[in-house]
């Protein structure tokens, strides 16, 4: 029962292209290890070296989005030490001649609209108005519950030179299942 | 001003902050835990360094593989700085190192560049690897 599970699980990811997958707790340990294997796979793979960054910055930045925003957490705060672990998707592949990856996440219901949104209007913009809002983004400050630079996103369609898309799924009462796929 | 030397690590740049002479120097990869926690302590002196200059000239040499969004916040901090400094009455140049072939870091620095009016910035290339 054992082999037919994992080839089973192997299988089903050769199928969908993704030649790396991570379903768990994402820390910036994990992130770490993860931009260091990758580096050397895309160097392995003698991939072009700008669609190569563009797969990295997009890695990065979704799997630090995980990392501050998923919904999905397990926290404990005693003593010295807090720890708050997140959990969340993400994936590396690739289909015909196009790199993709794709990252999930539990979010709250009341942050979907506002990511709808916000997404929504990133989708629509041409890589002129793309870097104008990142600069003026950058230069005003992340917004107030950001924990980041508030970019990410935007990051994101600039680097995704095929395109991105994104989905939600109602999970339950308070959350929403959140996936985005960048294309490169 | 003490300076500052800060190697480089899988995530953050090689720093090299030499106030004794007026040069400074970031390169590498930034994509640090937490930008701010890396950053403010080096930048944030910096910047007070740059509002009490006068009439001296500065080198900042940039020469990134990659940084991230949240790096890229402290950047703007850094250049918009510079520019202000450079307007009155400093000379400060830059240069602006990217890999051959980078299209992402080549547009970084001309993006940055575009903004600059009184910094001289120098867009350099090097070899690839």
């Amino acid at each position: 029962m054992l082999i037919e599970q994992v080839t089973a699980l192997r299988d089903h990811m050769n199928t969908d292209g993704v030649s790396f997958c991570f379903t768990g707790f994402m820390t910036e340990e994990v992130l770490s290890g993860i931009a260091q294997t990758l580096k050397k796979k895309l160097e392995l793979d003698k991939v072009d070296i700008n669609t190569a960054r563009g797969i990295f910055s997009v890695v990065i930045e979704f799997s630090q989005n995980i990392i501050r925003y998923s919904a999905e957490n397990k926290t404990s705060d005693s003593g010295q030490s807090s720890i708050d672990l997140r959990y969340g998707v993400l994936a590396i592949g690739q289909d015909e001649n196009d790199h993709f990856v794709v990252c999930g996440n539990m979010i709250h219901k009341e942050d979907s609209q506002r990511l709808t949104d916000s997404l929504t209007h990133i989708k629509g913009l041409d890589r002129k108005e793309l870097k104008a809002l990142y600069k003026k983004t950058l230069r005003e400050g992340p917004p107030e519950n950001s924990k980041g630079a508030g970019v990410g996103f935007v990051e994101v369609a600039l680097r995704a030179t095929k395109g991105f898309e994104f989905d939600f799924q109602e999970s339950d009462d308070s959350n929403v299942f959140f996936a985005l796929k960048a294309t490169i | 001003m003490d300076n500052i030397k800060i190697n480089a690590t899988d995530r953050h740049p090689a720093i090299d902050f030499d106030y004794a002479s007026n040069r400074f120097s970031i390169s590498g990869y930034s994509y640090p835990e937490n930008a701010r926690d890396f950053y403010d302590p080096i930048v944030d002196p910096f910047i007070s360094y740059l509002e009490n200059l006068n009439s001296a000239s500065l080198s900042f040499h940039c020469a990134f593989t990659y940084f991230h969004s949240s790096s890229a916040q402290v950047l703007y901090r850094i250049f918009d700085a510079m520019e202000e400094c450079a307007a009155t009455g400093n000379t400060i140049s830059v240069t602006w190192v990217y890999e051959a072939g980078d299209d992402s870091m080549q547009e970084a620095g001309e993006d940055f560049a575009e903004d600059l009016e009184n910094v001289a910035i120098e867009l350099v290339e090097s070899e690839a690897g």
